[in-house]
């Protein structure tokens, strides 16, 4: 059986954000949550900023401070 | 808000944020540090770093006030209600600089991934050569990769050095290759699973990939902004619609063979090289099991030592494929329209679908793991040598040869 397209992430406004995040099985791999109840310290895992020249990371662990929303996707 | 963008071309993301006015930062992990086995995955961070998951809300109220909810959270110091305005950007990130890394003398199958991911987030495209070759070497180390996780981010780093201008003959394939394997390891994960299907056959997409950037950017102009520069604007398979039947039978009258009897003077690579990168479906590995065709890949790219231009005031590169009985081929025409420039040098790309019927598979020498089809055909086209010099008209003998064996060991 085919997958069904994830949706347009051009409906991401607050609106519809979460509408996303159906139906996902448990995240196996990795430190991130797998459930709305399990609360875990973000890994510190650093990333590239879009735009920005390479060397400029982010690290998920220093996400701190702020409240984040954060969405892992892809445009396709 | 801040993304995460789980995508080989980043910059496509950038577009479509561009497109639908989300003006969020963006954290690229192409490689999949995270090792997401999908996506979407939404997760509310709280002050203290703390992430869960996003509930599973099913209408726009809920959604909207679980949002609200999360934001006025209070704190861990007792803070009050947020008073920030959900729909506002976030001011700024926490961004590191970090340092190229020293390259091991000696090192195990995670130093040498570990060197290799440091290089690739540190240098870029500047560090692709070896960053490649580290994770060769992990693999070499520990060859095994359980998960999958290492063949892919090879994959991955091999596609973005044939994108880039360090180039190498076969990256592409190589690349594919690495992501068929990661998919043998782990063929629950999407991630991998939607990677082969972004330059694959029809018949194995969900959906059409990138269907949506030629309107992003043609809205985006006509509100008068610049889109978002792709370095490789999407086309042929990731733009494809998904197909729910098999190839449509060649029609040899529906469209002419342009040079039937051969006369035209062959370009033997001097002038245009060609670069053939073959993608299976993923239906070996729990998908589809009509997905059966392969996409074949082709790039031609003007020789840069003799300056040879596409002669764009002629027609364009033109590719005729003769698969005989048993092999069906859709398009067995293809062309690539010219630009409007006179001369250009660009590399010229097209793929098509090949499907080949179980009796000619099974009439190939030897048919089992491994073996090849080849497949004749020829490219035309109008090619001048260095700015002013001698514009010709040549035909590039080609064979694409496509594995007719199982993949799997």
């Amino acid at each position: 059986m085919r997958s069904k397209r994830p949706p347009n992430p051009g409906s991401l406004l607050l609106s519809t954000l979460l509408a996303l995040v159906l139906a996902a099985p448990a995240l196996a791999q990795l430190s991130l949550p797998s459930s709305r109840d399990e609360r875990v310290a973000l890994p510190d895992i650093a990333l590239p900023v879009a735009g920005e020249e390479p060397g400029h990371l982010v690290s998920l662990a220093d996400l701190k401070g702020e409240k984040y929303i954060l969405h892992v996707f892809a445009s396709w | 808000m801040l993304g995460v963008i789980e995508e080989q071309h980043p910059e496509r993301a950038l577009l479509f944020l561009q497109w639908k006015h989300m003006d969020w930062p963006l954290l690229v992990d192409s490689l999949n540090l995270l090792e997401v086995p999908y996506v979407p995955i939404t997760l509310l961070v709280d002050e203290t770093g703390h992430a869960r998951r996003a509930p599973r809300l099913r209408s726009a109220q809920e959604i909207r006030e679980t949002v609200l909810a999360f934001l006025s959270e209070k704190g861990p110091e007792g803070q009050e209600e947020s008073e920030e305005d959900p729909h506002q950007e976030m001011k700024g990130l926490p961004i590191r600089a970090a340092s190229a890394p020293a390259r091991p003398a000696t090192a195990d199958a995670s130093g040498w991934r570990e060197y290799g991911r440091r290089l690739f987030l540190t240098r870029g495209a500047a560090g692709l050569d070896e960053a490649i070759t580290a994770y060769e070497r992990a693999l070499e180390a520990k060859p095994g990769d359980p998960g999958g996780w290492g063949h892919f981010r090879l994959g991955v780093l091999l596609r973005a050095r044939y994108d880039s201008p360090l180039r190498r003959e076969g990256d592409f394939q190589t690349a594919v290759d690495r992501w068929q394997e990661a998919l043998v390891r782990d063929p629950n994960n999407y991630i991998f699973r939607r990677r082969i299907q972004q330059y694959g056959p029809r018949l194995d997409k969900p959906y059409p990939f990138y269907d949506w950037v030629a309107t992003a950017r043609r809205e985006i102009r006509e509100r008068g902004e610049e889109p978002v520069e792709l370095s490789l604007l999407p086309g042929g398979a990731e733009i494809a619609e998904p197909a729910s039947a098999g190839l449509p039978r060649a029609d040899a009258t529906a469209s002419a063979q342009p040079d039937p009897e051969g006369r035209i003077r062959r370009d033997e690579g001097e002038l245009v090289g060609v670069e053939t990168t073959v993608v299976r479906g993923t239906a070996e590995h729990g998908g589809d099991p009509a997905a059966s065709p392969l996409q074949v890949h082709l790039a031609f790219r003007p020789d840069e030592d003799l300056k040879v231009h596409w002669n764009n005031e002629a027609e364009g590169l033109t590719v005729w494929l003769d698969p005989g009985p048993g092999v069906e081929v859709d398009p067995r025409r293809l062309t690539v329209p010219n630009p409007p420039e006179t001369l250009s040098r660009e590399t010229r790309r097209l793929d098509f679908e090949v499907a080949v019927s179980p009796d000619r598979a099974s009439s190939e020498p030897g048919s089992g793991n491994g073996d090849k089809l080849e497949l004749p055909g020829y490219a035309l086209y109008y090619v001048c040598e260095d700015v002013d010099g001698t514009c010709l008209y040549r035909r590039q003998d080609l064979r694409v040869s496509v594995p007719v064996g199982s993949l799997s060991p």
